[in-house]
């Protein structure tokens, strides 16, 4: 059998109700993505262009716009063996967060001062 | 089993411990922990048991037969043995995953970087071996632009239209689709990608294919829309590497290699095509595209060497011929049979690993 090193993908990935998307990684890294902080890095290329408003808190006057309610999926759907789909709630659906991607952009402490750093 | 038995020194334990000792050649680990040891019985003296492996291709089958009859004909209290071999293909286990085609246990995409290497030559055979072998198979020909399944495979009927199910022919015992079935043959396809995207997904989750053990896909040359396609809308089980052996061919393979790399799509080998010639009047072999290139690259980019099939007439004759040669007696369908073996062998290794597909749960 050959060996090959450790493919860096998730183990786990789970979508709670409030707190956002939590991915568990083949190194045994965790860490828990807001879906404001994913939405925004949405990588298509709509979003990379013109970034999107994100809303993190609900509207005051929610009778007046259509998409009242604070920014989370509603589904995901997994990309062959690479990547995921994330559906929101302001009916986007199109980025395709590749694992690399989300390991890239993982926005816990340590990985943030690392990528700051380098 | 009776309470007083003549026998009774001679029990399940016994002769499982004694099993123990054979490994499957592919998993390397013993056939009583994988539970590979089935329907075993003793009967007054005389045992019966299936061994069931994971690869229908394996070619050491008979051998493990033997020894395993061997080692229980020692044991004290046997008066007659009969091992049967019998397989059962695993799958890759996609979690909780919704899968379009749940019943397909393994997809294997053929491909190549550069064209004209002989990867529906491949695939077709390829699948015609793992169906000689007892396996259930099925092909799916996803070149749009030049189908040649349906020649290499022979004539048949087209496939069936009934309320959005596509019926695939069957033709030597493989399920068949290709875009040759819905074009008169001197139309060509001109679409762009998200048409190409439409197909794969059609051929994929509206195709009748029933219980498969593998299905193979053959690829059109290169790195564009239907590779793209096919691996998002599927986790592939893996894929197999056509080369010429000369260096230009090479390079453009790894160029494929790279693609399946980044879509984590694993890759179960190489094989190495029109390796060589042997003339026919005076039996001289020339190396037409160089020799032995691809092993060579196997093994700087440690990626499993499958097999190499030369340059032959006869090959040539039965693609044209629609029979392919892995289903003819001759010395290329052993090659053929052999790079299915080892397709198989792949298989049950990467499926045997922890499973590199994540489980996902939503709770919202």
């Amino acid at each position: 059998m050959m060996n090959q090193p450790l493919e860096i993908i998730p183990t786990s990935i789970k979508l709670s109700a409030d707190g956002g998307v939590t991915i568990q990684w083949t190194d045994l890294h965790t860490a828990t993505y807001p879906y404001a902080y994913l939405r925004r890095h949405c990588p298509c290329a709509m979003c990379r262009d013109n970034p999107p408003v994100v809303k993190t808190t609900p509207d005051p006057f929610p009778i007046l716009g259509k998409n009242s309610n604070p920014i989370k999926t509603t589904g995901a759907t997994p990309v062959g063996r690479y990547a995921i789909q994330f559906q929101w709630n302001d009916g986007h659906s199109e980025g395709i967060y590749s694992y690399a991607y989300l390991r890239e952009i993982c926005p816990c402490e340590d990985c943030q001062k690392s990528n700051s750093t380098g | 089993m009776g309470f007083l038995k003549k026998d009774s020194s001679l029990n399940e334990k016994e002769i499982l411990a004694a099993l123990n000792s054979i490994n499957d050649p592919d998993l390397k680990q013993d056939i009583v922990r994988l539970g590979s040891v089935n329907n075993l019985k003793i009967n007054a003296g005389k045992v019966t048991l299936t061994i069931k492996l994971t690869n229908p291709a394996c070619p050491i089958k008979d051998q493990i037969k033997m020894e395993a009859e061997n080692i229980i004909k020692k044991l004290n209290g046997v008066t007659d043995v009969s091992v049967s071999m019998d397989f059962e293909v695993t799958s890759q286990g996609a979690g909780n995953i919704p899968n379009m085609i749940p019943k397909v246990r393994n997809t294997i995409a053929v491909a190549s970087g550069k064209g004209g290497v002989g990867k529906s030559t491949i695939a077709a055979n390829l699948a015609s071996a793992l169906m000689k072998c007892g396996a259930r198979v099925g092909l799916m020909d996803a070149d749009v632009y030049g189908p040649s399944i349906p020649t290499l495979m022979g004539d048949s009927q087209k496939p069936q239209i009934t309320e959005n199910r596509i019926i695939p022919p069957v033709i030597h015992n493989v399920k068949m689709i290709s875009m040759g079935y819905f074009l008169p043959k001197e139309e060509a396809v001109i679409w762009r990608g998200p048409m190409l995207h439409k197909m794969i997904q059609q051929f994929l989750g509206e195709v009748e294919w029933g219980d498969l053990d593998y299905l193979v896909i053959d690829l059109p040359p290169g790195t564009g829309d239907i590779q793209l396609s096919l691996c998002q809308t599927i986790p592939l089980t893996g894929a197999v590497i056509v080369s010429t052996p000369q260096d230009l061919a090479l390079q453009v393979a790894s160029k494929a290699i790279a693609m399946f790399r980044k879509l984590k799509t694993p890759i179960l080998g190489l094989v190495e095509n029109m390796s060589f010639y042997v003339c026919s009047h005076c039996g001289k072999r020339d190396d037409i595209f160089s020799h032995g290139g691809t092993l060579k690259a196997s093994q700087e980019l440690n990626l499993p060497f499958l097999g190499a099939i030369p340059l032959s007439t006869e090959i040539r004759r039965h693609s044209d011929e629609g029979h392919p040669t892995a289903l003819t007696e001759n010395p290329y369908s052993k090659v053929f049979r052999s790079i299915a073996s080892s397709v198989a062998s792949q298989i049950s290794i990467t499926n045997y690993r922890a499973s590199n597909i994540p489980s996902m749960e939503i709770s919202n």
